[in-house]
């Protein structure tokens, strides 16, 4: 008889409830889950959602085109910029109209810009939630960067609302070109001390290394996207297969990884870094001239139909479908997040592991609250 | 995929489907509610479709009548297609599960039916997901009424 | 061998990063971004787009450029802005004119998302710096813009 049997014989064991959170601090956020475990492993994890629900479907089909974008700020607020950008696409399109060069080119820059600030945020996280706690002063001082150029720009560090449907609120500032400069050259240093801070680490290596593994066929099957997928070898940059902006015109890789643990959605981040960065250095001497809006009519009413579009933000596939019946008011607006979608792997990938592990694979996952309660 | 193939291949399946592709970017499919769960499978099985990536679920209230919309993508041909289904009965609607075809699926449609009321059959696991169990009514339906808490422009 | 290889592995992988800990201990005071507020009250600029709250700029007449238009009242998304207006007779044309009575700002429900700035055709109203709007009572957050007694510039049409 194994040792295993033996302790399974003699000493009799009982699977039972423990909830984590909402306001537990691993779990990023006010997320409740509730866990079946025997023992140190876990049997099951049963999400309990709503506590920070807002109804943001619900308050744009009163709200106008304009207003709705502001509204959008506050679901995935770490890529709030891509979240506005989504809604002045979907809206553009049914407009028809086609926003100036610059307009997308600088869209394009903050975005990437904001991956790069989310993806910042989530190592330092990534760093605490293992037990690290360093990485997260570190990921802070260049985030502050970040944020100073957002703010000198658009006003605000997190919650930018600086896409209107049409264009841009307004031009970038002056300094917005030296500043992006300093910071990529201040940036390129870093990445490669947060590999040598954190990546290499022996107890971070065995934290991560085979934890959590997502085969591809879940991944597609469960709709995950972004870094979770990716890490999983499935190709779902939405940046490469149904471009918009300026993405068409800057060269990138679309960074994947096959082995599916908690490790290769890490790698694909920091590689996502090094992406980021250099979109964000082939646009920003070629930001041409011109207009930053289209003059669009006070009220905007789309035509009648449906649209939808999608756009990568830091976490994965964001889509905004639109069901317009001819009003100032969508008739009915869907926000898929990504969140959503990715926090359904959970149950998954985190059966049979520890509770320790749980811990590693949520900040790997990168939860947002916001972004799942909506 | 061109939207007249995939319709092509698609017709041969059944005489009650209704295709559109006006006021929509996409090719858009309106099954009757008997049939989508076959549908869907064979939209995912057929190997010329190979519809792998729900990634987008969406509750519908078209006034009469309650919807749910599909949007569907192969990973392996990027091409798309739109799946509708529609019931009149609105005291207890009652759609078949896609969980087991797409797993996705199952978070969505417990979202669906916290906000519209849509009783998915066989679902694994439906319950309240984000309103709490005793919550009446169905928020994001257009007859929903709460003076308190909704401002109305 | 390989137990051995592993703890000689783990402890050079620990000294790595320890390297770089270190590396900011000996230069501690090089690149440190950390801000002491607010012992820097008097030094601490904000950036001149900074979204505060919404302020409306009087000149030295107490005159202001709002014509109450109410289209700040209009774009904002959470009933921010309430404008009550009325009308007044123009001495010159003898004619009746809009005019703001009160333009009132509930800085409680604003979110700062520009939209009334924007939207304003007189720019009438602009955003002030001025981020300390903690108080005792919420009643003080709603705050009426325009001063007692001014008027609106003349010359200024929406």
């Amino acid at each position: 008889m194994s040792k295993d049997q033996l302790i399974k014989s003699n000493f009799k064991t009982e699977e039972y409830f423990i909830n984590m959170g909402p306001q537990h601090p691993a779990t990023h956020g006010v997320l409740r889950l509730i866990l079946t475990i025997d023992g140190e492993i876990i049997r099951n994890v049963e999400p309990d959602l709503g506590y920070i629900h807002r109804s943001i479907e619900k308050m744009c089909e009163r709200d106008s085109y304009q207003q709705i974008v502001h509204l959008t700020d506050r679901m995935d607020y770490l890529s709030s910029h891509i979240n506005n950008e989504a809604v002045c696409l979907v809206v553009e399109k049914g407009l028809e109209i086609e926003v100036p060069e610059r307009v997308k080119v600088i869209r394009t820059i903050i975005a990437e810009l904001t991956r790069i600030a989310s993806h910042c945020l989530w190592w330092g996280v990534m760093g605490m939630d293992v037990g690290a706690l360093t990485t997260y002063f570190y990921a802070f001082r260049d985030r502050e960067m970040i944020n100073d150029i957002f703010e000198e720009t658009c006003g605000a560090r997190l919650t930018m609302n600086y896409n209107i449907p049409g264009g841009l609120m307004f031009d970038i500032h002056p300094n917005f070109v030296k500043r992006v400069k300093d910071f990529i050259t201040h940036f390129k240093t870093k990445i490669p001390e947060y590999d040598r801070l954190l990546t290499g680490n022996v107890i971070f290596q065995k934290r991560t290394k085979g934890i959590g593994v997502l085969t591809k066929e879940d991944a597609i099957s469960f709709g995950a996207s972004g870094p979770v997928a990716r890490g999983s070898g499935v190709s779902c940059d939405i940046r490469k297969i149904h471009s918009y902006s300026a993405y068409d015109k800057v060269n990138f890789n679309e960074v994947l990884f096959s082995e599916g643990d908690s490790l290769s959605r890490y790698k694909v981040r920091i590689q996502e870094l090094w992406e980021s960065l250099s979109i964000v250095e082939q646009l920003i001497d070629n930001i041409p001239e011109g207009d930053i809006k289209i003059q669009t009519k006070a009220v905007i009413k789309l035509p009648k139909g449906e649209y939808y579009q999608r756009v990568e933000t830091a976490r994965g596939e964001l889509g905004v479908y639109v069901n317009s019946t001819g009003t100032k008011n969508p008739y009915r607006l869907k926000f898929r997040s990504p969140g959503f979608s990715n926090l359904s792997v959970l149950n998954k990938i985190a059966k049979g592991s520890k509770i320790g592990d749980l811990v590693a694979i949520m900040a790997t996952i990168d939860i947002v609250v916001p972004d799942i309660d909506r | 995929m061109t939207n007249q193939e995939i319709q092509h291949i698609i017709t041969s399946w059944s005489d009650k489907l209704e295709f559109s592709e006006e006021e929509s970017e996409f090719l858009n499919v309106t099954v009757p509610k008997e049939e989508l769960y076959t549908i869907c499978k064979q939209l995912k099985a057929d190997t010329n479709l190979k519809f792998d990536y729900l990634f987008c679920l969406t509750g519908i209230d078209w006034g009469e009548e309650l919807g749910v919309i599909y949007h569907l993508e192969s990973t392996t041909f990027r091409h798309n297609i739109v799946v509708k289904v529609k019931t009149a009965d609105r005291e207890n609607p009652m759609v078949d599960t896609v969980s087991d075809i797409w797993y996705t699926a199952e978070f969505h449609e417990m979202e669906v039916f916290d906000f519209f009321g849509i009783k998915f059959n066989n679902h694994p696991n439906l319950k309240r997901l984000f309103l709490p169990e005793d919550w009446e009514g169905y928020p994001l339906r257009k007859d929903y009424v709460d003076e308190i808490n909704m401002v109305i422009k | 061998m390989s137990y051995f290889s592993d703890i000689y592995n783990g402890i050079k992988t620990l000294l790595t990063g320890m390297r770089v800990t270190g590396g900011y201990f000996i230069n501690a005071r090089k690149g440190t971004l950390t801000q002491q507020y607010p012992d820097n009250r008097e030094t601490l600029k904000m950036f001149e787009r900074f979204r505060g709250e919404v302020v409306m700029p009087h000149d030295e007449n107490n005159e202001h450029q709002c014509t109450g238009c109410q289209k700040c009242e209009i774009a904002c998304p959470n009933g921010t802005i309430e404008i009550i207006w009325d009308r007044a007779i123009v001495e010159e044309t003898g004619k009746k004119k809009k005019k703001i009575d009160q333009h009132i700002y509930h800085l409680s429900m604003c979110t700062m998302c520009g939209l009334c700035i924007e939207a304003c055709p007189t720019d009438a109203i602009v955003w002030a710096q001025n981020f300390e709007n903690s108080v005792y009572d919420r009643t003080q957050l709603t705050k009426v813009l325009n001063q007692p007694g001014s008027k609106v510039k003349d010359g200024i049409e929406d």
